[in-house]
């Protein structure tokens, strides 16, 4: 067995680490599968050594995200998935990209993703995701150029100065969103979004042209919206 | 229909390319997340030359949650009841989504070698265990015989 090929894997995935966290024990594994851990294990994979609970509110990211940054995979050049967040779409990390991608392409009728540690299907002809342990748990999907404004990278957030802040409805919208300052590259602030997946609103149409039709209807969505910032602590998700 | 995480796929690659000796695990032709496994009793245990077939079952949240793991083949064990249930800590409290189905079974295989008559799930053979060790290792060693040895 190659040891070294092994010691650069994710021990979580066991695939290459994708944006490499690093937990306060030292361990490093992908910003997905520590977030999966830190919600489900609230232990380091590899010691058990307790992860604060407010962890996820600043996690260490070892790699700058450029606003540049979209997708590295092989065939996912011309395409980018995106999900929906408040006041806009996350873009799907690289890898999730690649098989939402590759299956889409082989022409599936839907795509399996486990992301953070819960399995999620994405139907590919309503274009929705839904999480296999609750079905009401929902988000409208769409594939589209890698150039649309996006909000960040599968909840690790980017600001870029040649991209307008998403349209904000009220300040109550902001409050999942907490800045951070990765340790390696001080003036880097990126900002992890812990939003709930939001009911998906039945007069959408998930193949609308037009991204910002559809972020003001989620954003009116939003206002009524319940949930508070303590309950994310134990209800998060991708 | 649902596709199978890359972890899973990996994970059974390398047990068909590197197996642990001593034990087999062979995804079921019907669902990838169930195995079919068996476990060399170890030696200079009372379980020595039996061949233990197990179940092992990836729920949905692996590698979050723990496989869960049955002794099909009938076994005379402190930790291991009737049911074929096994009390094992990393099957429970103590997994990390870092362990592996290799691991895990290790993990079972040094149950094998090593009772522990202290943390029960058998009361009955965990009580003997403890008060009459000899006379329980041959409980043992009769059933690996009668149960572990004709397949």
């Amino acid at each position: 067995m190659n040891v070294d090929k092994q010691e650069q894997d994710c021990a979580v995935c066991l695939q290459k680490c994708h944006h490499p966290t690093q937990l306060p024990c030292g361990h490093i594994f992908c910003f997905l599968c520590v977030k999966g851990v830190a919600i489900q294990n609230k232990k380091c994979a590899m010691c058990r050594a307790a992860i604060p609970s407010d962890y996820l509110d600043h996690p260490i990211l070892l790699e700058k995200l450029s606003p540049q940054q979209s997708t590295i995979g092989t065939i996912s050049e011309d395409y980018q998935w995106y999900y929906e967040g408040r006041n806009g779409w996350w873009k799907y990390d690289e890898r999730s990209n690649d098989e939402l991608e590759m299956a889409f392409n082989a022409g599936e009728a839907n795509c399996s993703l486990l992301l953070a540690g819960a399995l999620y299907s994405v139907d590919f002809q309503s274009m929705i995701q839904v999480r296999r342990s609750d079905p009401t748990r929902r988000r409208h999907v769409r594939r589209d150029v890698p150039t649309l404004p996006a909000k960040g990278i599968a909840g690790i957030k980017t600001f870029d100065n040649r991209q307008t802040e998403p349209t904000k409805t009220n300040t109550e919208n902001d409050s999942n969103e907490v800045e951070v300052i990765s340790n390696h590259s001080e003036s880097e602030v990126i900002v992890i979004d812990d939003e709930e997946e939001n009911d998906v609103a039945p007069n959408v149409s998930a193949h609308s042209n037009s991204s910002i039709e559809i972020i003001n209807v989620f954003s009116t969505i939003n206002l009524a919206d319940p949930e508070s910032p303590d309950d994310l602590l134990t209800n998060e998700d991708t | 229909m649902a596709a199978l995480p890359r972890r899973i796929i990996k994970e059974t690659q390398r047990l068909m390319q590197e197996p642990v000796p001593g034990i087999s695990a062979v995804p079921s032709e019907t669902n990838a997340r169930y195995f079919h496994v068996i476990v060399t009793g170890p030696e200079d245990s009372p379980f020595e030359g039996g061949l233990f077939k197990l179940e092992l079952f990836l729920p949905e949240d692996y590698p979050m949650s723990a496989p869960k793991v049955r002794f099909i083949t009938k076994i005379y064990h402190p930790n291991i009841d009737r049911l074929g249930r096994i009390c094992l800590d990393i099957l429970k409290d103590k997994w990390s989504p870092a362990l592996q189905i290799r691991t895990v079974l290790l993990s079972i295989q040094a149950l094998l070698s090593a009772p522990n008559p202290d943390d029960p799930l058998a009361n009955d053979v965990a009580e003997l265990w403890k008060v009459n060790e000899g006379e329980a290792i041959r409980n043992a060693k009769e059933w690996t015989r009668r149960y572990a040895m004709d397949n």
